[in-house]
């Protein structure tokens, strides 16, 4: 899949790769071995070739960072779906939406079948050990929402781990609108005790939560885990419309995944040693 | 000039005690640049301008090489000349566009500076490029320009709370092609205020650096001691100093008027105020169209000495103006207007026109009291005689030990140097406010550049173990949520305002502590030559109600001040002297209010103050002299030991600023009652450092108060004026509340006499009994013929250089 696209090369615009597609290129390899039939001359053609060997090398050394940054929006499915089984998926809640006053108040990340969750005031800082672990992160609307707020709420410049932003993978797969939109257009169904809660109402649970409502805390918990789960089920939809292989999971996903950060620390530490032996 | 000369000379006959004149002197030119851009040379000579000030070459040259420079301005030396013109021209010859950040030290300042730099950029045809950053800019406008200025007018505050904290989103672009930072006005970074500006410089210049730039310095500075060391501390840079005055200047003459003495109803005799010479100067002035302004030391006594001048003259209403501090800004710019413009003959004003904001050509200035700093009298009178002509500044005294000194010794303001301008970068107790804010803007390395590296990791591992910073990869991410400028107030306790309104309409605002001075309940409150009457200040609200009112007399509080130490840390007896170190409370209240009439200034009732008390808590010191050098002064006289107590306040307030590189203002002192026994009070004096919570003065100089002391004999005994004046201890020390004391002091060198035996005790542990020689004299004419302060001022040098010998010897044998 990842090697079936061209508009990342400098050069290919919609023209170009129709007529690659035409002539029957339909991967790196095929390019390179058939250099010849390429419908392209000369230097243009050298220089194509060398960006399609360097893209090759990139996929061999599992070099996640730089395809992303190379490739343009429209087609970081491919690499989604060539590495969605190593993703990390996360989502965070704020108290707020001002970038000056407001920080995250609680992060799910999901990765390879588990939901961890990081609090604040218990155990957010251990996201940036997963973070740093991740080699590839999903987020839905993370490029201007997501890690912003958690640059700034763990004050460093830069999260530094490839990112995708799903919601704009969706857009150019004709899905437009916020999650919760399209999460009804794929008929995902939210468990009950979350289902109709949206951003504005996890402000809220923060605040009832810090003035003592430790039911607000586990709902928020809850919350943003769906939301992670959900992100997860849109990215396994939309790869299956674009024609990948994809088996999508069902609704139950939701209840099976479901870990609280509020375990003794033994548990906590072996499921860390999970991820990392999974990884 | 003339005739206003003529005046002061035949009017003030009587009260004349100085005048000198500072000579004409020719300036000196040079060919513009060559690099000049042939546009900017159009608008120059447009303007008349063809040829420039050597020291304007100078800096041109300097800036032109991207060195870091400072000019030092003198009155009408072209100071906006010398560092814009290179900049302008390197701008317009770049292909790529680079950006510029100008910091004032004020909001209003910069206001005034965008006009003036906006000119000369449209001038240049390339205006829109510019843009005030400051606390007053709307939303939207903060976005236009943040994206597309490449000229920015802002401040230390706006930098430290606004700006570097977003410097990796909204100003990425901005900083990342900074080329130049002006920053104008430099002296004013000291002491406090300048260590906190020290540490912001620090943080721009990392932040600078991640986004690759390094931008140079350009900036200014008035005549201070030591600029060049100065601009080093602050920005952490070595300078090119400027200076140098090749302007040309025209004569000056100085007047110095002690007004006369009067006699009360009460048949006691009283100094007139200052008031009775600027009221009829300022009116024979205007009215012959000499354009005037008059330099008060208060808000309230600019609009009192406006009301004054003009009520029996309505018709110099119009030409005639107050400006201070707490006016709306629309009403400052409609007066700073006028008075460029020539609309204006006179203006009132308190130290707010000292600095900056052109304001045209006048010729006479009247200081009304002594400003405070030779820096500053010289500052002030320097806002005369800009285009030529040759002007007259007048000094009227006021009744005030300083002033009196002052006038009657002419050769001091001419002969002292200005002071200096000290701060300290590696304050620790500042740094330690600052780094949280670089961490929160970038994590912190192990080691940074542009700090103290001890300091630094001392600093740092501090915030480790506190679990402000943690680590994240190989350097110490901030680990709070909060945003730590906003915890960070760089200027001290009063930083917000109060506004005060009449019915819907604000008309003026003022800071909180000054407002319970003057906006207290049934306070008189002036503005722009009307009386309101306050009605209620609220101080939680930050509003005062007031009402306008038409009565003859003006408002006064009375305040009162207590200093406890409340929480001892240390106690060090030395040489059986007590001095003790810890937490001080210090509490400031106006207790009541004196209704006085206007014009007879008497005393015509009283009301109470029922404001809360202004209290704040922090560090300091307090000392209380031996137990037997108390008991032999006591024997002498009773009144020996208050006489040193105040003389010591005085010094070494002042010394103290030199071991903590501090301003005068971060340092108080007070002779309060100290509790040496249950139920027993006893006098002692206070130290303390005048911000809240301390920033670590009182403390260096109790760890170092021998060196201070010894410092401190050592300003005595080398001044050459044996009797006591400003520089060591003046006769009538302030803070002096007893009457008995203040009659004995003033007539007497005991001061400076009594200090210097309290010095021996605790130094030496020696007992001198003071030798006082009263001077029945004081307020006579002291003309006294040059011959003899020649001779003085070398018996002076020779008594020095024999004690440097005979200490010298001492240290040999």
């Amino acid at each position: 899949m990842i090697d079936g696209c061209f508009r990342h090369i400098r050069g290919v615009g919609p023209g170009t790769e129709e007529a690659l597609r035409e002539k029957g290129f339909s991967t790196w390899d095929d390019c390179i071995l058939r250099g010849d039939d390429l419908p392209m001359r000369g230097e243009r053609r050298r220089r194509f070739i060398e960006a399609i060997a360097k893209s090759r090398d990139l996929r061999d050394a599992d070099d996640i960072g730089s395809l992303v940054a190379l490739f343009p929006v429209s087609e970081q499915w491919r690499l989604l779906s060539a590495y969605l089984q190593r993703a990390t998926f996360i989502d965070c809640e704020t108290t707020g939406l001002s970038r000056h006053s407001s920080h995250v108040s609680v992060i799910a990340a999901y990765h390879a079948g588990m939901v961890r969750t990081f609090v604040y005031g218990e155990n957010l800082d251990e996201f940036l050990e997963l973070a740093d672990e991740a080699e590839l992160l999903v987020t839905f609307n993370g490029s201007s929402f997501d890690l912003p707020f958690l640059e700034k709420t763990f004050n460093i410049p830069t999260i530094g781990r490839p990112h995708i932003d799903l919601r704009w993978v969706a857009w150019h797969a004709g899905y437009r609108g916020g999650l919760k939109s399209i999460e009804r257009q794929f008929r995902i169904r939210r468990p009950a005790g979350v289902e109709g809660i949206d951003g504005f109402e996890a402000v809220d649970l923060f605040y009832r939560w810090q003035g003592g409502e430790e039911n607000a805390r586990q709902l928020l918990v809850e919350y943003c885990a769906a939301d992670v789960i959900s992100t997860y089920l849109v990215a396994e939809r939309i790869l299956q419309i674009a024609g990948c292989d994809v088996d999508c999971s069902d609704n139950s996903i939701f209840e099976k995944t479901i870990i609280s950060p509020k375990q003794d620390t033994g548990q906590v530490q072996q499921e860390k040693q999970d991820i990392r032996t999974r990884i | 000039m003339k005739s206003i000369k003529r005046f002061i000379e035949s009017s003030f006959h009587e009260e004349l005690r100085g005048h000198f004149t500072v000579q004409k002197r020719e300036g000196s030119f040079v060919d513009f640049p060559v690099t000049l851009n042939q546009d900017i040379r159009g608008v120059l000579n447009g303007q008349g301008i063809t040829k420039l000030y050597e020291h304007q070459a100078e800096a041109f040259t300097s800036i032109g090489n991207n060195r870091n420079t400072l000019v030092v301005s003198h009155t009408a030396s072209g100071k906006t000349l010398s560092f814009f013109l290179p900049i302008i021209n390197e701008y317009l010859l770049a292909n790529q566009p680079f950006s510029v950040m100008m910091l004032y030290p004020t909001k209003a300042l910069s206001r005034d500076q965008e006009n003036t730099f906006g000119t000369l950029m449209q001038a240049v045809k390339k205006s829109g490029k510019i843009g005030t950053f400051d606390g007053d800019t709307p939303r939207d406008e903060r976005e236009r320009i943040q994206r597309s200025s490449d000229f920015i007018v802002t401040n230390p505050d706006m930098l430290h709370n606004g700006i570097l904290p977003n410097h990796n989103r909204k100003w990425r672009e901005f900083l990342s092609r900074l080329r130049y930072i002006v920053v104008d006005e430099v002296h004013i970074y000291r002491g406090a205020f300048g260590s906190h500006v020290s540490n912001i410089f620090r943080r721009l210049q990392r932040v600078c650096e991640i986004h690759g730039s390094s931008p140079v310095f350009v900036c200014s500075s008035a005549t201070i001691r030591n600029p060049g060391d100065h601009a080093r501390l602050l920005f952490h840079r070595e300078f090119d100093v400027i200076d140098y005055d090749t302007s040309p200047q025209p004569a000056k003459d100085f007047y110095f008027i002690n007004p006369g003495l009067s006699e009360s109803h009460g048949h006691a005799l009283y100094r007139k105020g200052p008031a009775s010479v600027s009221i009829p100067l300022i009116r024979e002035a205007v009215r012959k169209k000499v354009r005037t302004i008059c330099f008060c030391r208060a808000r309230q006594e600019v609009e009192r000495l406006y009301r004054a001048v003009t009520d029996e003259s309505p018709e110099l209403r119009s030409v005639i103006k107050p400006y201070r501090g707490g006016l709306l800004p629309n009403e400052r710019r409609q007066i700073e207007r006028d008075l460029v413009s020539g609309k204006l003959y006179g203006i009132i004003t308190t130290n707010a026109l000292e600095l900056g904001i052109d304001i045209g050509d006048l010729d006479l200035c009247i200081l009304s009291g002594h400003p405070g700093t030779i820096a500053s009298f010289w500052q002030q009178a320097g806002r005369v005689g800009r285009r030529g002509a040759s002007p007259v500044i007048v000094y009227a005294a006021k009744d005030r030990p300083i002033d009196q000194y002052l006038v009657h010794h002419p050769d001091f303001i001419t002969n002292t140097p200005v002071e200096q301008a000290l701060l300290n970068p590696d304050n620790p107790y500042i740094l330690l406010q600052h780094l949280p804010c670089a961490a929160q803007e970038h994590p912190l390395r192990e080691s940074e550049k542009g700090f103290d590296n001890e300091l630094y990791s001392e600093a740092l591992s501090i915030l480790k173990r506190e679990k402000t910073v943690v680590p994240y990869h190989d350097t110490y991410r901030y680990a709070l949520t909060d945003y730590p400028a906003r915890g960070v107030n760089i200027r001290g306790m009063t930083d917000y305002n109060v506004e005060i309104y009449c019915g819907s309409e604000v008309i003026g605002e003022i800071d909180p502590i000054g407002a319970r001075g003057t906006v207290y309940k049934d306070a008189i409150y002036q503005h722009l030559g009307q009386k309101f009457l306050s009605m209620d200040l609220d101080l939680e609200k930050k509003l005062c109600g007031v009402e306008p009112v038409d009565v003859d007399y003006y408002t006064e509080a009375v305040w009162e001040g207590r200093v406890d130490l409340v929480e001892s840390e240390e106690v060090h007896i030395f040489n059986e002297a007590r001095i003790e170190f810890g937490a001080v409370r210090v509490n400031r209240q106006p207790k009541l209010y004196k209704k006085i009439r206007e014009r007879t200034l008497e005393n015509i009732g009283y009301g109470p103050i029922t404001l809360a008390a202004f209290e704040y808590e922090t560090t300091g010191l307090n000392l209380v002299a031996p137990q037997m050098w108390l008991s032999a002064m006591e024997e002498s006289n009773r009144l020996y030991a208050g006489a040193a107590y105040f003389g010591l306040n005085y010094i070494i307030r002042h010394a103290a600023t030199i071991f903590c590189m501090s301003d005068i203002k971060d340092i108080n002192t007070d002779i309060s009652l100290y509790e040496s026994e249950p139920g027993q009070w006893r006098s002692a004096l206070y130290l303390y450092d005048a911000i809240e919570g301390g920033v670590g003065y009182a403390e260096k100089l109790f760890e170092r108060i021998e060196e201070v002391l010894r410092f401190c004999r050592e300003i005595i005994d080398n001044c050459e004026c044996g009797t006591g004046c400003p520089s060591c201890v003046p006769p009538l020390p302030p803070g002096v509340d007893s009457r008995e004391l203040e009659d004995f002091l003033v007539e007497s060198n005991a001061a400076v006499v009594c200090t210097r035996s309290l010095l021996s005790a605790l130094l030496e542990k020696r007992i001198v009994v003071p030798e006082i020689s009263i001077n029945r004299t004081p307020l006579a004419r002291s003309d006294a013929p040059p011959e003899d302060i020649e001779k003085k001022r070398m018996t002076g040098k020779l008594n020095r250089a024999a004690r440097i010998l005979r200490d010298k010897r001492e240290r040999l044998h």
